[in-house]
């Protein structure tokens, strides 16, 4: 399967190359509930995040979830639950994604080595501002 | 409904009003997208990184999980 080619995106009000960054649109679905999202495709993320606002449209008790980690990093902390999700890309295949779903919403989506990197296979072009997304070869 | 938003309510202020408290906020013009407002990062600062990881115990959960999607599970 070809990959996608997605291109970087200003993360900033004004089109400063600085701030460009390599932001994937996709779905979530869980259940009867799709959300179109954006993350950033972040390889020095050791796992994916999920703010609250996100994970709550889902109609989930965040207490009801039994895996509870605790956040390091900047946030210091916070305690997360995981939580799986289908991810949809393009026209791929639907791919289990899990989150760490956190308790605030002073992050954004961020899509990280577990299991985001496990599941796709990305390629960054900064030099030409884009970034492509396959799936996993076996 | 955003913390501008909240601020013009509580202060009844007109549209000109809340984009000029925005700006002295430093907050996000509204041209930006919302679904990417997220990212923006403080003021002064070009990007922010997060650098999120866990302990031990948020590793072996993690574990756990993963196997759970092996077996089509749902956590």
């Amino acid at each position: 399967m070809n990959p996608i080619v997605f291109p970087y995106q200003y993360t900033g009000p004004n089109p400063d190359p600085q701030t460009l960054a390599p932001l994937l649109p996709l779905r979530l679905r869980r259940g009867g509930v799709t959300m179109d999202v954006t993350g950033l495709v972040d390889s020095g993320a050791t796992y994916s995040i999920l703010p609250y606002d996100f994970g709550a449209r889902f109609g989930i008790d965040w207490q009801s979830l039994p895996h509870t980690i605790t956040v390091r990093g900047v946030l210091q902390g916070t305690p997360a639950k995981l939580l799986i999700v289908d991810g949809l890309i393009g026209s791929l295949p639907p791919t289990p994604l899990l989150f760490a779903w956190v308790t605030t919403n002073a992050i954004p989506v961020l899509l990280g080595q577990t299991n985001f990197f496990f599941e796709f296979d990305v390629c960054f072009h900064r030099s030409r501002s884009q970034f492509t997304v396959a799936p996993r070869t076996p | 409904m955003s913390f501008v938003e909240v601020l013009a309510a509580a202060k009844e202020l007109t549209a000109d009003e809340q984009r000029e408290l925005a700006r002295e906020l430093a907050l996000p013009p509204d041209d930006i997208p919302e679904h990417l407002r997220q990212f923006i990062p403080p003021e002064g600062f070009v990007a922010e990184f997060w650098h999120p990881t866990t302990d031990a115990a948020g590793w072996e959960a993690i574990r756990e999980a993963l196997a759970e999607i092996q077996t089509g599970g749902t956590t």
